[in-house]
């Protein structure tokens, strides 16, 4: 990952991309953590809008196919988040850069961007969400992993109408639940792109 | 169906508010009379704006007229490095301490946030965070530990308000650690602190980004309007996608007026670093030893 070999275009892309993402999780965030509060729990908002910046930032990754694009679209993301009226708020900005580390990772490769690739990435960026709990509860309530599972088998078990003796099952369908929304934001976002090269272009 | 983006006299004016340097992020002068400028960066500050799009400004034009806010004054002037090593600090401590050592941490965070500036406890003031604590402490007893009285479905716990207790002081000293530490940075500051490790582009995005605010905002706003009058919600997929491509192709196509606007001032994102920002000085080797001495010291004594 050469940040240095970036040209100035590159950074203008990672700037429009990364305010694009910044602009939704500033008011589409904002929005939904009113419609689901705070203790709440989150997996709408943090699945929607999870899956949502990943799109927008595979889409960018079509207009800078380098290492490193998604990761800085992710930064200036996690710095507008940081710098908004709203405050600096640690939970999202954690997210948005496992998340891209997490694309970042999966879109390593020397050959050219494959809509697999896109799907893998869109689907291991979201799949972060499932995890994401379980750090922050550790981060900011010292909770172990053990509580935050019987919190998260208690609300999968309300939410998907399953009996609470299949507490195996219920996780890994809300992890399941997570990876596919993800893939599908992937496979969405390869198709996107192009759309949008080709409406760029035309213009 | 085609639906145009800001003007580009705009585009222009903006490009040159992200290009011109302004290294305390206040502008001496409106960007668009002012003479051509080779790089470097318009730190946007913490100026007010628009509730809806939680950036800084509302309409450009009328931004750029009005005078920037300063930056907050401090009785602690510390370099960027500093604030970054305080948040990795508390960070640590946070995880690291127990329960009954949180007080003391939250004190030397509120402490250095009062000392770092008004900016750095803003937090305090937010309604989210006084119902986040507050929700913590009240819903505790109800739900946490074994239950010490019972009244039919209601139970309540000492050990539950008391592990709610640690939890909210916990997620406190957190938020505001990092309010007081990445919050109290100016994008100024964050720019050049970026220069400094070498990522002047990275600085530039920034800078570029927190510009694009109102036009996206004008962007969403044209593309919304002209799909609604043109009856787009009778099919809400194919409204949606068109919308989308609109909205990110308009912000594509501001972006290559940047890049004109950057390579007519010839901007070099891979120039060499100026010597004007400066990552940790004696005054910020001498505060991260202290904090070091302070965290071995909590640590023992805990």
């Amino acid at each position: 990952m050469k940040l240095s070999s970036f040209t100035t275009r590159d950074w203008v892309y990672v700037a429009v991309f990364g305010a694009l993402w910044g602009a939704l999780e500033l008011t589409l965030g904002a929005y939904l953590h009113v419609l689901f509060p705070p203790l709440a729990n989150t997996f709408f908002t943090g699945l929607i809008l999870a899956g949502i910046g990943a799109a927008i930032a595979l889409v960018g990754y079509t207009f800078v196919p380098r290492p490193g694009a998604v990761l800085s679209i992710g930064i200036i993301t996690a710095l507008l988040k940081v710098v908004s009226l709203g405050g600096a708020k640690i939970g999202p900005v954690v997210a948005i850069l496992a998340e891209v580390i997490l694309m970042e990772v999966a879109l390593l490769s020397k050959r050219s961007p494959t809509r697999g690739r896109y799907t893998l990435a869109g689907a291991v960026a979201v799949s972060w969400n499932f995890f994401h709990k379980f750090i922050m509860m550790r981060l900011l309530y010292g909770k172990g992993i053990g509580e935050v599972y019987l919190k998260m088998v208690k609300e999968g078990s309300q939410t998907l109408g399953l009996d609470i003796r299949y507490a195996v099952a219920i996780i890994v369908v809300l992890f399941l639940f997570r990876v596919v929304a993800g893939a599908v934001a992937g496979w969405l976002a390869w198709d996107l792109g192009r759309l949008v090269a080709r409406r760029a272009a035309r213009t | 169906m085609s639906v145009q983006g800001p003007s580009r006299a705009r585009i222009l004016s903006l490009s040159k508010d992200v290009l011109c340097p302004s290294k305390d992020g206040l502008h001496k002068s409106p960007p668009s009379t002012g003479s051509g400028c080779s790089g470097g960066y318009a730190g946007s500050g913490r100026s007010g704006g628009s509730a809806g799009s939680g950036y800084s400004g509302g309409d450009a034009g009328r931004r750029d007229a009005r005078p920037r806010r300063q930056p907050p004054a401090r009785a602690l002037q510390l370099n960027p490095g500093s604030y970054l090593a305080f948040l990795l600090w508390a960070l640590l401590l946070v995880a690291a301490l127990p329960d009954r050592r949180l007080g003391l941490l939250l004190a030397l965070v509120a402490a250095f946030g009062g000392l770092a500036g008004k900016s750095a406890l803003r937090v305090l003031a937010s309604r989210r965070f006084w119902l986040f604590i507050l929700s913590t402490l009240a819903i505790a007893p109800f739900i946490l530990g074994e239950a010490d009285l019972r009244w039919g479905m209601l139970r309540i716990s000492r050990a539950g308000l008391e592990t709610g207790a640690w939890m909210a002081a916990r997620a406190a000293t957190l938020m505001l650690a990092f309010s007081a530490s990445l919050g109290a940075l100016t994008v100024a500051q964050m720019m050049g602190l970026f220069e400094r490790l070498g990522l002047r582009g990275l600085g530039f995005a920034l800078g570029v980004a927190l510009n694009l605010g109102p036009v996206l905002r004008d962007t969403v706003e044209a593309a919304y309007h002209t799909l609604r009058l043109r009856g787009g919600f009778r099919r809400p997929i194919q409204t949606a996608r068109l919308f989308l491509v609109t909205v990110i192709a308009n912000g594509v196509r501001y972006g290559d007026d940047v890049v004109q606007a950057a390579s007519a001032r010839a901007f070099d994102p891979g120039a060499r670093p100026s010597q004007g920002t400066q990552i940790l000085g004696r005054v910020d080797k001498a505060f991260i030893a202290g904090l070091a001495v302070v965290a071995v010291g909590l640590m023992l004594a805990a």
